[in-house]
């Protein structure tokens, strides 16, 4: 269980979140909405311990996160940033053995354990007949999958995604938040994740928190807070809210502006 | 191209370690001094010989090791202790303390002054240079490596120029590389040094593998980044130090062996480094045999013969750098 407490964070002088509250219960899969810069990056970075909270507290179990020693936090939470770019050729299955790291005492060699742990990793995330490969020769959508099967690696309880699909096209998004709704469902992963499109945010999320600068507008199921209303208030366009045909999740439906706008 | 990645670890070390061995039988067997096996052995050349011989590996071991770590700790594959300024930092340190004669710490004061100067000289570059997620660009390390370089060269021809003139041959000889041994006690303090550096990166490896994936990403793996930031900066600027004091400055070593040893052994560092110690005690025992046989008399410096190898390599990598980022 993750709860924040009046959060306030930022960088500098600058306030980039404030105010802000909510709990991650286990197994929820928590969509992060928002324009550009209304702070969705920054509230991943604070539930992940790498920022400090100004004001507020953010605790793991009732702990707080930055009491937790880093080792055993990152047992527990991993975290996948925006566009990770590996330069070295590292395999598949390097980098995935990598995500062994917090459970290995320093000296120690990975064992069949740790190697098995990695293999199943590999399996889940789809990358299992890349595993030799290095890294930096594979596709955009084959590298996240690999970034992914690291952080299953670590077996963490909480899994927290900076916009896992981005850059990539349509079949790798489909496939990327299918693994991830999976590991959700069967496994019971917490998984709190920023989205640019609300559309997949509606079909794939439980519960949605949208985000204006740095303050939380809406909070709720999808049906709650992709709302005609909110969306004009938080991004300032006028868009059409539709069920979906075939889920029955709200849809955002997009037109020119000649059209809405008369 | 990483032909023997997946070879067993074995074979590649021992092919490594066959090759270093090689390669100091072919440096005692070289020289200007054409002799019988028994004249060289009464004449004491053998002796001077092995000591030259040691130098060069350890020398090509620390150098080599510390290019490894600065590029995992700047995830910039062009980093190397030269290119980043950081040997002529040491170099300055270095001939403050020949030049000025302070003898505080005894032999350890020449090794300690280039420390000192390594270490400022790493401090400053990444400070000006790194990029909010800890990285250093390669473009922006060039600038601040090129220009902090600029600035201790003309502090480095400043302190030779003061140098009183019976000195100076010694200082200019030294500042381009030499690997003579004069003092069997300095190559005694350089080697425990390199081989302290050497087994703290083996020990650490790992660390140095998560410090490759970026400050982030390695702390979400458990890692304190900046505590094994700190030890690594310390540990390379110490071998880096320890070297310079010893033979000069020696270019382009920190950077063609890593990159060699990356496409045979795969970018794993608890591979990499104990290859790169060995590829580079290998490979400068091998440049110091032709400094020594390339000119019919005397011999080239071989800070020159590594930057004639090195050079162009950097150049080419950059190039394909810069194809790939295309910036």
């Amino acid at each position: 269980m993750l709860t924040v407490e009046s959060l306030h964070a930022g960088y500098g002088n600058k306030l980039a979140l404030q105010d802000v509250s909510l709990t991650v219960a286990p197994g929820e899969f928590l969509g992060v909405l928002g324009p550009n810069g209304c702070g969705k990056t920054t509230l991943l970075r604070a539930l992940c311990g790498t920022l400090k909270p100004r004001q507020g507290r953010v605790r793991l179990d009732g702990c707080d996160l930055h009491a937790i020693d880093k080792r055993s936090l990152a047992r527990t939470m991993a975290y996948l940033p925006q566009d990770l770019v590996i330069e070295l050729d590292f395999t598949v299955r390097e980098l995935a053995l990598l995500g062994r790291s917090p459970h290995l005492s320093r000296f120690v060699r990975e064992s069949d354990e740790d190697r098995r742990v990695a293999e199943q990793a590999m399996q889940l995330a789809d990358v299992l007949h890349l595993a030799d490969r290095p890294v930096t020769a594979l596709s955009g959508g084959e590298r996240q999958r690999t970034l992914i099967a690291m952080c299953l690696a670590q077996q963490p309880k909480i899994l927290l995604l900076d916009e896992p699909t981005n850059h990539l096209d349509l079949s790798h998004q489909l496939s990327i938040l299918d693994l991830i709704a999976k590991l959700n469902r069967v496994s019971g992963l917490s998984v709190i994740a920023v989205f640019h499109d609300l559309n997949l945010a509606a079909e794939y999320c439980g519960r949605l928190v949208l985000l204006e600068s740095g303050r939380v507008a809406e909070m709720g199921t999808p049906a709650e807070v992709i709302t005609e209303e909110a969306i004009r208030r938080v991004y300032g366009v006028q868009v059409a809210v539709q069920p979906n045909g075939v889920s029955q999740r709200p849809h955002v439906v997009l037109t020119a502006g000649e059209v809405t706008r008369h | 191209m990483s032909f023997l990645r997946h070879k067993s670890s074995p074979v590649v070390f021992g092919l490594l370690a066959l090759l270093l061995a090689g390669a100091c039988v072919v440096s005692l067997l070289t020289g200007p001094a054409q002799l019988a096996w028994s004249e060289m052995w009464n004449k004491g050349i053998f002796g001077l010989r092995a000591a030259r011989t040691l130098m060069a590996s350890v020398a090509g071991a620390g150098l080599s090791v510390a290019g490894v770590v600065f590029q995992s700790l700047l995830r910039n594959p062009l980093a190397e202790p030269y290119v980043l300024g950081v040997t002529a930092g040491a170099g300055l340190g270095a001939a403050l303390a020949i030049v000025i004669g302070i003898t505080a710490f005894g032999l350890w004061t020449v090794p300690g002054m280039a420390f000192v100067g390594a270490l400022g000289t790493i401090l400053l570059v990444q400070a000006l240079a790194r990029s909010p997620s800890g990285a250093v660009p390669v473009e922006t390390m060039l600038l601040a490596g090129v220009t902090v370089s600029a600035v201790l060269n003309s502090l480095l021809m400043f302190v030779v120029s003061v140098t009183p003139p019976e000195k100076v041959r010694g200082v200019v000889w030294w500042l381009l590389g030499n690997l003579q041994v004069n003092d069997w006690r300095l190559l005694e303090i350089v080697a425990i040094v390199v081989a302290a550096g050497l087994a703290v990166a083996i020990l650490w490896a790992r660390d140095l593998n998560l410090m490759a994936l970026g400050d982030e990403p390695a702390a979400h793996l458990g890692l304190n980044v900046t505590r094994s930031r700190n030890t690594f900066f310390v540990v390379a600027s110490l071998v880096t130090g320890a070297t310079v004091a010893a033979c000069g400055i020696i270019g382009f070593v920190g950077l063609i062996v890593p990159h060699a040893m990356r496409l045979i052994v795969g970018p794993d560092h608890r591979r990499l480094v104990p290859a790169a110690a060995l590829a580079g005690a290998a490979f400068l025992v091998l440049a110091d045999c032709l400094a020594r046989t390339l000119l019919s008399q005397g011999e080239i410096p071989i800070g020159v013969v590594t930057a004639l190898a090195g050079g162009p390599l950097f150049l080419m990598l950059l190039r394909r750098h810069k194809a790939v980022t295309g910036s």
